[in-house]
């Protein structure tokens, strides 16, 4: 078994640094919320679960509920 | 098809229905108009059962049988007509029952062969006097022997909305000004109408209504769950909170990494949330409570976090990688939901990784450290680990005979992917859509063939016709009506005896009230002495119709009011109908409306074909047999049914795919650590046990895999190859008495923390939802038995014991 990835420095280096670590997760934490409160998207339609856009080859067949026929 | 018909995508449907067909014919029209002034909200608004061409050519549509029968009621109705045509008010009614009691006082006919109107006016007029609501229906009357002529009482209008992407719910503001027209048009229960609104559009808004319906309390639950758990734990507030803090830090980098990478969530992908908060848990709970027990042993808080690092960092190592490469095997699959969340939580997987071993420590550190605490392990286990290690045998035994019982069941494993079956069937939308399905033609669950050219069309359609699985096939063919000669030659001939009676020279204007009150009167008597002293129904309705008017006659100028209207305005309605029917004319395709052409031939010359299945639309078999019935006869499909049984096939097979890759990763990564080929069975071995059980379960409980619950399978994965890690990284270290250890106790609680906040979501009033909760929280009580109980059984006595005591 291969030694662990020096977790147990990178520990260390935080506990020694406590308030550099601190500030850097505040950092991380705000440029976070900032890319989510710009960029937040979401597809509700469940064919693009299943096919991928880019393809383009799925456009004839994603679902889409008809209501037509309503005249007959 | 999106792109030859882009009419046709993101529609909403609105139905109107009303107490009679006049009712809802002139809701439905008024309410059209409204909606078609307000472009804010509208971008197209049709009436796909009515207008101009429908009025007119209507009767074409049905039977010669049926024609002559319509006709044949208009022409013996004449007598009545005549004078309504000529005077469409209270009066004109009364002149008109007045005339035919006259001919029941002469003996020209028998009164209780008008016994229907009369008895019908007897009804409106005594709610009138009583102060209740009853529409009147002029059609119902006559169309009462021929049913042609009986238009329903539900109307359809289809808007497509002018949808706003920066709301959760797009369609919400064309919904609500469909609500403000119809109320502001007085289309209420109280005026015998109902407006509902369903298609694609509300549907999916409310999809997300009913997700954030009981939102709120099924995230407090969840919280106070998570909180709880986690508090039994590590037995300590602060370690509480630097859990919380560090899981809501990673949750918002990984949900910006997912934004950055792929560009938008998805209604899958989005389950991140409790892949990121299950695994976060896990990693925090096995750092916190090994650091409680390095504290128990004397450690001061920063040495007894390094020395907890130290002890787990191999086996958090190997299982973040594992867990990472399993959801890196969702990459390569068709099913972009899962490959999607794949990225997302394999990103996560770092990310929460690197948060546990760098803000978790320093928040530790920063809120100070609580007194040592004892009870680091599971002491209270000591007996159930004797006793596994007793009956070690019984118990695999036992596993195995579960194991092959959940097999055996496995052909039984329900996958319903409709999507609609994932909504909460008490949303109005839905309801709407219901009530709406309930007539097979106009069930959702059609397919869409698109034809290169008209002549194709005629040919497909005549080929899907003849197939059992089909009820029929609707194409621009459909709209030009057959055996048209027999059938206009009726209309012609009940036109020409109609049309001076429909027609008049002379309209009467709006008559006074005390006009009102002498043609009430005046009718009361000549029904009284058309009735005699007769016990037929027809006299009997005839001296109540004439109280009434007497009655009417001595009341209120509004309750006359109030009668005439209710009379004339269906009264309207009709005459106007019979006028357009009368007007049938030859149709062929070049006579068709351009917007309806529109809707079925593109400019280039395509055609939309729409095919209707046989049998009940709600029963997924059918549907299935239905869809490949229609692509074995073309593949240019599309249609719910098509992309259903698509996505069924995409679904499963990126699965399969997406497990053996895992499982051929995970075990060559696992191997290259372990480089022991049983201790790569024993780690993996639990996970596909429990992977069966959970699906043995969903078949006893009858709870289908769909798409909103199978993403507890990434979870029981991921949780389950962590848990099983750690068991057999301790078991290979030499430890012992496993369920005693610290280990047990993280896990445990780990798995607890993450079943009880997420299973919390079977609160939901979304059934999609629900359901994902209901199977999270059944593969989460697996995977901890399988973890406490058979991993133990399974790797019985420590393999070296010169190692650490107590893992």
């Amino acid at each position: 078994m291969a030694r662990g990835a020096g977790m147990t420095r990178i520990v260390a280096l935080c506990l020694r640094h406590t308030r550099m670590t601190l500030l850097v997760a505040l950092v991380l934490a705000l440029g976070a919320a900032w890319v989510v409160t710009q960029r937040f998207a979401m597809s509700t339609d469940t064919a693009d679960l299943i096919w991928r856009r880019s393809t383009g080859a799925s456009t004839s067949a994603r679902w889409k509920p008809r209501f037509r026929n309503c005249a007959m | 098809m999106e792109t030859a018909f882009p009419q046709l995508r993101d529609v909403m449907v609105v139905v109107v229905d009303g107490a009679t067909p006049e009712l809802a014919e002139d809701a439905a029209t008024r309410l059209a108009q409204k909606l078609a002034g307000d472009t804010a909200h509208f971008r197209r608004v049709s009436r796909p059962d009515g207008g101009e061409f429908f009025a007119r050519e209507g009767l074409l549509f049905s039977s010669p049988a049926d024609v002559a029968s319509a006709t044949r009621a208009l022409v013996d109705a004449q007598p009545l007509l005549g004078p309504l045509a000529a005077d469409p008010s209270l009066r004109g009614v009364t002149a008109a029952i007045g005339t035919m009691a006259d001919g029941a006082a002469s003996g020209a006919v028998s009164l209780d062969r008008i016994d229907q109107p009369l008895s019908a006016l007897d009804a409106a007029s005594a709610a009138v006097l009583a102060g209740r609501t009853a529409p009147f229906s002029w059609q119902a009357l006559f169309a009462s022997k021929g049913g042609a002529l009986a238009p329903p009482k539900r109307r359809l209008i289809l808007v497509q909305p002018v949808l706003d992407f920066t709301d959760l719910m797009p369609g919400h503001a064309a919904s609500d000004a469909v609500r403000a027209a119809s109320a502001a048009l007085g289309l209420d229960a109280a005026h015998g109408l109902g407006v509902q609104v369903t298609g694609e559009v509300p549907l999916a808004d409310e999809e997300f209504a009913s997700i954030a319906d009981n939102i709120g309390l099924v995230a407090m639950i969840m919280l106070l769950a998570m909180v709880l758990t986690l508090w039994f734990a590590v037995r300590s507030a602060r370690l509480v909170a630097a859990i919380l803090l560090t899981i809501v830090l990673g949750l918002l980098i990984t949900m910006a990494l997912g934004l950055l990478v792929v560009g938008r969530f998805n209604l899958i992908s989005v389950a991140f949330i409790p892949l990121f908060v299950g695994l976060g848990v896990d990693f925090c709970i096995q750092i916190c409570v090994r650091y409680n027990a390095e504290r128990a042993d004397g450690a001061l808080p920063a040495a007894a976090m390094v020395q907890a690092v130290e002890a787990l960092e191999r086996s958090l190592a190997l299982a973040a990688a594992a867990i990472f490469l399993g959801f890196a095997a969702f990459l390569p699959t068709a099913y972009v939901g899962i490959a999607e969340l794949g990225v997302i939580a394999g990103m996560g997987m770092i990310v929460t990784l690197a948060l546990s071993l760098s803000l978790l420590p320093a928040l530790v550190l920063l809120f100070g450290a609580d007194r040592s605490r004892r009870d680091a392990g599971l002491p209270g286990l000591a007996a159930l680990d004797r006793w596994l290690t007793r009956q070690r045998r019984g118990v695999l035994w036992s596993f195995v005979a579960a194991l092959a019982l959940s097999v055996a069941l496995l052909p039984l494993v329900g996958f319903d992917f409709n999507p609609l079956h994932l909504r909460d069937p008490h949303g109005a939308a839905m309801m709407a859509l219901a009530d709406l399905t309930r007539d097979p033609d106009r069930t959702p669950e059609t397919i869409d063939v698109l034809a290169a050219s008209p002549a194709q069309a005629r040919a497909l359609a005549a080929r899907l016709s003849a197939l059992p699985e089909v009820s029929q096939v609707i194409s621009l063919d459909s709209f030009v009506p057959d055996n048209q000669p027999p059938k206009l030659a009726q209309i012609a001939d009940a036109a020409l005896l109609l049309d001076v009676t429909l027609n008049p020279l002379d309209i009467a204007p709006p008559p006074s009230d005390a006009e009102l009150i002498a043609a009430l009167q005046q009718c009361a008597a000549k029904l009284r002495a058309a009735a005699g002293s007769g016990q037929g129904a027809g006299a009997r309705h005839a001296r109540a119709l004439a109280e009434d008017f007497d009655r009417l006659a001595r009341g209120s100028a509004a309750q006359r009011s109030t009668l005439s209207a209710r009379l004339a305005m269906p009264l309207g309605v009709m005459l106007d109908q019979m006028r357009a029917a009368l007007q049938a004319a030859p149709v062929t395709r070049a006579d068709l409306p351009p917007e309806l052409v529109h809707d079925w031939v593109t400019a280039d010359g395509r055609a939309r074909l729409q095919v209707f299945p046989k049998g009940d639309t709600a029963d997924n078999r059918v549907i299935r047999r239905f869809r490949d019935a229609v692509a074995g006869v073309t593949p240019a499909i599309s249609g719910l049914p098509v992309a259903t049984q698509a996505a069924a096939g995409t679904v499963a097979l990126a699965f399969v795919e997406a497990g053996l890759l895992a499982l051929v990763l995970v075990s060559l990564l696992l191997y290259a650590m372990l480089r022991d080929a049983r201790e790569v069975l024993f780690t993996l071995a639990p996970v596909v046990l429990s992977i069966f059980l959970t699906l043995g379960t969903c078949v006893l409980i009858g709870q289908p895999i769909n798409f909103a619950n199978i993403i507890a399978f990434p979870l029981l994965l991921g949780v389950g190859t962590a848990f099983h890690i750690y068991f057999v990284m301790a078991w290979r270290g030499g430890a012992t008495e496993l369920l005693q250890s610290s280990l047990a106790r993280a896990v445990l609680f780990s798995a607890l923390a993450t079943g009880s906040a997420f299973g919390s979501l079977w609160l939901s009033h979304h059934p999609g939802t629900a359901s994902m909760g209901k199977i999270l929280m059944i593969s989460l009580v697996w995977t901890l038995v399988c973890a406490l109980i058979f991993e133990p059984a399974l790797l019985g006595p420590p393999q070296r014991r010169d190692s650490i005591k107590n893992q």
